[in-house]
Parts: structure tokens; C-alpha cells; sequence
């Protein structure tokens, strides 16, 4: 049988859309779950999606983009190249397993709600792809780290880590809940497609794919670089979406929900992707540092984008700006320091060659962050390691749940705020202005410290709160990616001193 | 008395920190109770010094002998500690 040519059904397929008679608009749309801000039905038939594809086409690509993914893990299955890998390499993939693999089966939820609830018919078509595509990542991201299951029980993280109390999971599991799981659907798809994945999805599947190839792990690349390419297809879902609500005269909304979203994946990315680039990433496999792809692919591709559309640049860009000489560096300082409640062994990444690396991309970081590494080097290298976890919990920012870091001597501060006889942390003044915006959204989650205070953490101490994270259960507590085989180094220094 | 956490970060610290007291403990026991945590782990010791405290954004060093009840430190207020 001949088929159409797709221009001549298309349109017209794109475009079917509801007519309700036994309900009403709002019944069969609740403001709740579309959050159209009065924009109708009959309005939405102008939503025009950038990227249009059939589901013929569709299955087609995505049936060439697994195939290209599964044959690359098949042939390399049988080589050594994880075993021959740098550890820290190694566990830059169970951090990203345990914080992304089950989220992409949460953000298929996400899609589905858009499929229902979207009021715009293309809207609803390509959040189909969307799910699917969703769909697919978690089903390839749980598929690949489960050979390495049997070469390390951290990699398990990527399939159960999501339901535990671990400290770096509700960083991930509170970011997600507020912008993708308890939204209407056209703040999500701006929290979402347009602030979260065309701008910081990037980093980790392109910033990473590149990095996975220097590290001769020629199936993570080939596999994040498929999911990339669907990511990059259903971001544009957000964009039409802009456009109508900046049109209807809804830009503070946008704007708000986008700066929330942006603000709160940078808190994320900065832990997910700034410690791997910057300190995991054995130095011969770097592409380059955190900061130059966030200078690429935010601050030029980003800031771009929301110009064009008629945005404006975050109200705290100045501060994204700074932070990005400050965040991860603290952010990794604090996780290796408490190293023991990690699911990945972290690679401290500061021996004397990359102390010069880091000087030269951060200028002044010998002086600032190199300071407190200088007292655990110090520690490390004269068999004191007592000394180097600290007993007690770092102070977490209500709303991010990391723990509130700064450049010595410069920006560490505490931001607060009293809200119903309660005092709050912030780690920044953009996450208090955050809390703001809704505080029982955010007061009703507990960071570790409020579960260590409120007496969830039984004992109250190191032992009880490992366990309360999934320490010792899942996988045994963390160490050092290298077995601090590094550390000699410094030995041999103070030796030779 | 009662148990109060309070929020502390040396002087070249990197990271806010939790410390457990109570409040009736002088400001110089809460000092010997958040020592551990920071001096010799994150920042180096500076014997011959003193440790002074103030509240966060304050220019006023606590009296090492007022109780923390008397300073009026509120639960998970910040302090900086810092050696002179």
C-alpha cells in the first residue's frame, strides 16, 4: 500500500486536539496539572513545535541509535577496558549511575503528565517522543552498570540509591521533586526542558562524552551520546511554550519558574559533573575544566537563548558568575572530606601535578581551597587519618540539601531566615530568595541535619547516620578512589624535607 | 539548660559546620567544642593565639565567659571563629 508523503498528513495528525462536551475545558484541563494561566484551547493550536518527526521516523532513529549503543558495549564487553581504566574514572561512573539512572524513568512521568495534560496538541505529540525517549535512558542507563555489578557493589547505587537517605541522593531526589515531579505541566516543561536540559544536560552527556572517550570508554560515550540527541529534541518543548507565555503577558512566571530551575541545576551540576572534570578525570584525559564548559555551554549558549526570547538574565547572574570559580571546589572538598557517606569512592585529584592544573585554570586556588587541603594532605601523609573525616555533620542549605560551602577567606557565609520559629540555612543568597518563592514547599524537607536534630539518626553518630544513608547496607562506606596512593607523594616530600 | 546546635566556620574554612552544646556553656566551651571539628582538619592550628567568637555579619566578639544563654545565640545561629 502507498503511503502518504508525510507534509500531507502530518499537519493535520499534529494538530488533532480535543473538543469536550461532557466536561468542561477546566474539567478536562485542571489548572492544577496544566497551568495555562488562562490561556485556552483554541489559543494552544498556534503552539508550533521546532522539531517535528513522525512515529514511523521516530522508532526508525531510535532503533539506529540502540543499536549503535549496544553493539559498541557488546564488543568492548569481553576487553578490560574498565578493569585498565583510573579509578577515578571508574567511580565518576558510579556517581553518575546512582544520580541519574532512575530520575530518567521519573522524568518519563514528567512526559507522560505533558502527554495528558498539555493543552497544545504538538505539545502532547512530541511529549510522546519525549516519554519514550525517557523511557529509554532509564532502561540503558540501569542496563549498562549492571555488568559492573559483580566488579563493585557501588555501581547497585544506580538502581537503588534513589530510594535512600543519602545525603548527595536528596540533593538530586529534592531538585527533581521541585522542578519535574510537583509542578503544573508548563512550569515543569519550563523548569524542565528549556532551563535544565538545553543548557545543563549538556554538560554531562556532551562535557562527559568527551571525557569518556579520553578515557578509552568508548561505550559510556556512544551510550550518553545517544541519550543526548534525544535530550536535545525534547528540550525544544519548552520554547514554544515561552513564547505564548511571554506573549499572553506571563514573562514574570517564566522567568521565575526558569531562574528557580536554572539556579538549582547549577547547585546539582556543580557536585555531578564540576568534582568529575575538575578533580576525578585523570589529568591526560581532561577535555578541559568545568568552568570552560560552563563558560561554553551556559554562559554563552544559555544566556543567548534567554535574550533572544525576550527573558532576561537571571537576577543573580553576577553571583552564578563567581560561584563558578567557588561551588564544586567546596562541594568536592566536602564530599571527599566526609568520603565515608559516598556511594562512589571520590578521587581527591590533588596531587602536586594537578594542584599546578588547578592554579593555572582557577588562579588563587593554592591560596584559597588548597589551604584546607594543605592540613589534610598534612594529615594524610603523616598517617593521621582519624584526622582527616570530621566528627561531626556539615551545616546543609535548606533548600539545595548540600552543605553550605565558600572560597576561604572570601565568600563562606551562612544566608538565613526565621520562617514560623524555625531558623533556616542558606548556602547562597539565590537559594534563600528560592525558599522564599514558596516556603512550605521547601520547609517540609528535611536536609540530614534537621533528620540528625529531629532524632531519625539512630545512633546519633557516624555509625547511625551511615546506615541512615545506605552505608553499609547497599555498599560499604567510601574511600579514597586511589587507596591515597597519591599521598606518597607528599610523603616523599616531607622525607626529603 | 537545654541542648542548642549552632552553626559554625573557622577563620579559612571552606564549609559551615554543626556543633551540638548547650546553653549553659561559656562561649569558650562551645570553642573546645567545635575545635576538633575544624583545627587540624580543615584549617591548621596557630598555637600561641586565642580563638574569638562572633555572630555571623557582627563585629562584636563574644565574652568567652558569658554563657550562651547570655549572649542570646538562637538555635542554628551561625558563628565565626577565628584565631588573634
Amino acid at each position: 500500500m502507498a503511503l502518504l508523503d508525510r507534509a500531507e498528513w502530518y499537519d493535520i495528525a499534529r494538530q488533532t486536539n480535543w473538543t469536550p462536551t461532557y466536561v468542561t475545558e477546566d474539567e478536562l484541563f485542571p489548572e492544577e496539572q496544566a497551568g495555562t494561566r488562562g490561556i485556552t484551547l483554541e489559543e494552544f493550536n498556534s503552539y508550533d513545535e521546532p522539531y517535528k518527526i513522525t512515529y514511523r521516523e521516530y522508532v526508525d532513529v531510535q532503533r539506529q541509535k540502540d543499536h549503535g549503543a549496544y553493539s559498541v558495549k557488546a564488543a568492548l564487553e569481553r576487553s578490560d577496558l574498565y578493569e585498565n581504566s583510573d579509578p577515578g574514572w571508574q567511580n565518576t561512573l558510579k556517581l553518575h549511575y546512582g544520580a541519574v539512572s532512575v530520575v530518567e524513568y521519573h522524568a518519563g512521568l514528567m512526559e507522560a503528565r505533558f502527554v495528558r495534560f498539555g493543552k497544545a496538541p504538538g505539545m502532547r505529540n512530541m511529549a510522546t517522543f519525549g516519554m519514550l525517549d525517557e523511557l529509554r535512558h532509564g532502561q540503558i542507563q540501569l542496563f549498562f552498570p549492571h555488568e559492573h555489578i559483580k566488579k563493585n557493589r557501588q555501581f547497585d547505587w544506580a538502581v537503588g540509591g534513589m530510594r535512600t537517605n543519602n545525603w548527595g541522593v536528596k540533593i538530586a531526589r529534592s531538585y527533581f521533586d521541585d522542578s519535574m515531579n510537583t509542578r503544573d505541566v508548563v512550569s515543569t516543561a519550563l523548569m524542565m526542558n528549556f532551563a535544565f536540559e538545553t543548557g545543563y544536560t549538556n554538560l554531562q552527556f556532551i562535557g562527559l562524552s568527551a571525557d569518556a572517550a579520553n578515557a578509552k570508554d568508548y561505550s559510556f560515550s556512544k551510550m550518553i551520546q545517544s541519550i543526548q540527541s534525544d535530550e536535545a529534541r525534547h528540550a525544544q518543548i519548552g520554547t514554544p511554550l515561552l513564547k505564548m507565555l511571554i506573549e499572553k503577558g506571563h514573562k514574570d512566571h517564566a522567568q521565575r519558574m526558569i531562574d528557580i530551575s536554572f539556579w538549582r541545576s547549577w547547585k546539582l551540576f556543580a557536585i555531578l559533573t564540576g568534582m568529575a572534570m575538575d578533580y576525578y578525570l585523570p589529568l591526560d584525559q581532561r577535555e578541559g575544566s568545568f568552568k570552560e564548559f560552563m563558560q561554553e555551554w551556559i554562559v554563552t549558549h544559555f544566556e543567548r537563548g534567554l535574550l533572544d526570547i525576550g527573558l532576561d538574565r537571571p537576577w543573580y547572574w553576577d553571583t552564578f558568575m563567581r560561584d563558578l570559580d567557588d561551588e564544586h571546589h567546596g562541594q568536592h572538598l566536602g564530599t571527599y572530606s566526609w568520603r565515608p557517606t559516598l556511594w562512589w569512592d571520590p578521587a581527591a585529584g590533588v596531587g602536586p601535578d594537578e594542584r599546578d592544573w588547578l592554579e593555572e585554570k582557577y588562579p588563587g586556588w593554592n591560596d584559597t581551597f588548597g589551604k584546607s587541603w594543605d592540613v589534610l594532605i598534612d594529615n594524610m601523609a603523616k598517617g593521621k587519618m582519624e584526622q582527616t573525616v570530621p566528627g561531626t555533620l556539615p551545616m546543609m542549605c535548606a533548600t539545595s540539601h548540600s552543605p553550605i560551602v565558600g572560597m576561604p577567606f572570601k565568600t563562606l557565609r551562612s544566608e538565613y531566615l526565621d520562617y514560623k520559629g524555625k531558623r533556616y540555612n542558606f548556602g547562597s543568597t539565590v537559594d534563600k530568595w528560592i525558599f522564599e518563592q514558596d516556603p512550605e514547599r521547601y520547609a517540609c524537607q528535611k536536609t540530614i541535619v534537621d533528620h540528625m536534630l529531629a532524632g531519625d539518626i539512630q545512633p546519633a553518630n557516624l555509625e547511625g547516620a551511615l546506615k541512615f544513608m545506605g552505608l553499609g547496607e547497599m555498599s560499604d562506606p567510601a574511600d579514597d578512589a586511589h587507596r591515597y596512593e597519591w599521598v606518597k607523594q607528599y610523603q616523599n616530600q616531607l622525607k626529603a624535607s | 539548660m537545654s541542648a542548642i546546635p549552632l552553626v559554625f566556620y573557622f577563620e579559612g574554612e571552606f564549609v559551615c559546620k554543626l556543633v551540638g552544646s548547650d546553653t549553659d556553656h561559656t562561649i569558650s566551651q562551645l570553642v573546645e567544642e567545635a575545635k576538633p571539628f575544624s583545627v587540624n582538619v580543615h584549617v591548621p592550628d596557630q598555637p600561641g593565639k586565642q580563638i574569638k567568637v562572633k555572630r555571623q555579619d557582627s563585629d562584636e566578639v563574644l565574652n568567652p565567659n558569658a554563657t550562651i544563654a547570655e549572649v542570646g545565640l538562637v538555635p542554628l545561629e551561625t558563628v565565626q571563629m577565628y584565631f588573634e
